[in-house]
């Protein structure tokens, strides 16, 4: 173990007393915590009568006003001081929930609304189903029913986290997080490559779902989704080799060696999707019927994938 | 008693009357409160063993938080601040828990 | 020390395991509340912001909707005008989801936009960005046209690339200037447009500019032909 280094220095006193250096410091430390100037003190004050009384107290009592002080002011430093800031901060976090959860419970109401709506309209038409079966192909097709099949998964993570040596807690550097223009690149790859519905982490895409962050969140439809993004895609059966060969896989590889995101492609069959949340159009309404013999209208090629 | 009277009278004084710390200590305030307790923890062990000596007491106390707020101060310019302060935390808190279970054996025989 | 015992468990037993299973419940909460909560606890006070108003609008136009549902239960729930009210609303409800499908053309209020290059061409990201700030504010339908006369319906599963200095959308090449024309809530979509920061700054920074036109109501006439599922099947 460690050389005795008190060894050296003379004795002092009696030989119950310790040297001025310990030999081992820690198994000191963890034995015997109390000051050995205590001790040696009270060897010292046997021999000698006391000063006066007062001066002994007087410096006691100052130290420890200075005590309390001290303890007043950091507290209040600490804790009371913690800026306004931060208690705004946290009624903020509070109100989101709140709304978070309020609208949540909206949006369950409204599907359950809708559920009964679509019923009803069934059990009324009955027989008259050419509406119905247009409107369930076209759910289908925009999203807004759910759907199954196989396909791919994509999966998109933050950068392992760095624990920040000043708190302690684990944090992501901004860069290197998967922002939503990631996934949006993401999910346009797969368009792209021939893909027939997309799900971020079970959120389905329809024509008017939004990928947003706000902060360090990505919002998927105002609903929050965390890292590892999973980016499920039914469609064909190449989907996987034309999404890897793809702009947006390559621009994925990019990320993955410049910030460390993780970037993972893995074939899946029995995809299930969920519908997307369904809401109807305030501002659309539909147009007049476009006339078939007008050239001069535009329209649009057939969609499908490059060839 | 008188020593406990004190150290209200100082928390009271500091809640009423909320000086401001200059901004380049204020970093130091935890690391003073801790080497403070410290001394204070000794101070009471010491007391209840027999062997309390107001002198080391207080140079413990002023000693502690200097040296204490020195070696942090120390590490900020080496670029080590938050390693040498979780050090120093780590010894102090060390010796307040000793300093406090001696206190509880004496006190509780438990 | 064993001087009562319930079961075999002497009082001390007992207390030590309330403690130990207060451990593993303090443990477990503070497993949870550490990992569940980092993302919104690390979000800015703007965005916090953001989130929140965006949150309010999101609940306005969800009591509104279910408002309208529950006139339209009401309709629906009675006899033969039952029956009228169950087909228009179906015709109503096929109507929307032709919009959203791009298969039936649409009118409303809405902006028409110009991207103009400048010296750079506008990349397929930008107009990518312009869409999904444009969807974040609430369009519901638009189309993007060339000035080559080729105009294309924007839906869920329309992308973008960038081939040759042209603009891919769909797979049919679109030459600069071009336009969008986004029919939803003028004003906000404005506003998303030309944040700092956002779309209008991209295009700027590579020499172009961009114009919002508030014509009172647009015309989105461009029809997307879609091939129907192959891959997908709904689920019954």
């Amino acid at each position: 173990m460690s050389a005795r280094e008190g060894d050296d220095l003379p004795e002092r006193g009696t030989s119950e007393q310790q040297s001025k250096v310990p030999p081992d410091f820690l198994v000191e430390l963890f034995t015997n915590a109390l000051d050995p100037g205590y001790a040696e003190a009270a060897s010292r004050r046997t021999g000698r009568p006391q000063k006066a009384a007062w001066v002994a107290l007087t410096a006691r009592v100052v130290s420890l006003f200075l005590v309390g002080l001290l303890l007043a002011v950091a507290y209040r430093e600490a804790v009371a001081a913690e800026p306004e800031r931060s208690e705004a901060h946290a009624g903020l976090i509070d109100e989101v929930r709140a709304a978070q959860a309020r609208t949540d419970e909206l949006q369950r109401r409204s599907e359950h609304l809708r559920q009964q709506v679509g019923a009803l309209r069934r059990a009324a038409l009955g027989g008259e189903s050419e509406e119905l079966r247009r409107i369930r192909d076209e759910e289908a097709a925009t999203g807004l029913a759910a759907v199954t099949g196989s396909g791919i998964v994509v999966t998109l993570t933050d950068a392992p986290a760095q624990i920040d040596p000043t708190t302690g807690r684990p944090s992501v550097a901004d860069v290197s997080r998967v922002l939503d223009v990631d996934l949006q690149g993401i999910v346009n790859g797969l368009w792209a490559s021939g893909a027939e519905a997309i799900a971020i982490d079970g959120q389905r895409l329809a024509t008017t779902s939004t990928i947003r962050a706000a902060g360090s969140a990505v919002l998927v439809d105002f609903r929050p989704v965390a890292s590892p993004y999973e980016v499920s895609a039914i469609g064909p059966g190449d989907l996987g080799d034309r999404f890897v060969g793809s702009a947006a896989a390559a621009t994925a590889r990019g990320l993955v060696e410049r910030y460390g995101l993780g970037f993972a492609v893995r074939g899946e069959s029995g995809l299930r999707l969920p519908a997307a949340a369904a809401r109807s159009l305030r501002h659309a309404h539909p147009a007049q019927p476009v006339q078939p013999s007008q050239p001069a209208q535009p329209t649009s090629p057939t969609t499908g994938p490059p060839r | 008693m008188i020593a406990v009277l004190a150290l209200i009278a100082g928390v009271v004084a500091g809640v009423l009357l909320e000086p401001t710390v200059p901004l380049a200590l204020q970093p130091y305030l935890p690391i003073a409160v801790v080497a403070a307790l410290d001394a204070v923890f000794g101070g009471i062990r010491a007391k209840l063993d027999g062997v309390f000596d107001d002198k080391q007491f207080v140079v413990s106390f002023v000693s502690n938080v200097l040296v204490a707020g020195f070696i942090v101060f120390l590490g900020d310019q080496l670029g080590v601040g938050g390693q040498l302060s979780t050090g120093v935390v780590v010894v102090l808190g060390v010796r307040i828990f000793g300093n406090v279970a001696a206190i509880r054996r004496r006190l509780f025989r438990a | 020390m064993n001087r009562r015992s319930w079961f075999g468990l002497s009082a001390a037993d007992a207390v030590i395991g309330l403690l130990v299973g207060v451990l593993a419940f303090a443990f477990v909460v503070q497993l949870k509340s550490n990992s569940g909560d980092s993302q919104l606890a690390n979000a800015r006070q703007d965005d916090l912001v953001r989130i929140l108003s965006d949150l309010n609008a999101r609940e306005q136009r969800l009591r509104d909707e279910i408002a309208t549902l529950e006139a339209t239960l009401s309709q629906l729930g009675e006899g033969a005008q039952g029956r009228e009210a169950a087909l228009a609303e179906a015709r109503r409800r096929a109507d929307e989801l032709g919009i959203l499908a791009g298969t039936l053309g649409a009118r409303g209020e809405g902006l028409v936009i110009r991207l103009v290059p400048g010296a750079e061409p506008i990349g397929a990201a930008t107009i990518l960005e312009a869409v999904e700030e444009l969807r974040g504010a609430g369009a519901e339908t638009s189309q993007i046209a060339g000035a080559n006369g080729r105009a294309v319906r924007i839906v869920a599963s329309t992308y973008f690339a960038d081939r040759n200095g042209l603009l891919l959308v769909d797979g049919a090449e679109l030459v600069a200037p071009y336009t969008i024309t986004v029919i939803g809530p003028a004003a906000t979509m404005r506003t998303a447009l030309t944040i700092p920061g956002g779309v209008s700054d991209a295009v700027a920074r590579d020499g172009g500019t961009v114009m919002v036109d508030e014509p009172g109501e647009v015309t989105v006439d461009a029809i997307h032909q879609s091939r129907g599922l192959q891959h997908a099947r709904p689920v019954d």
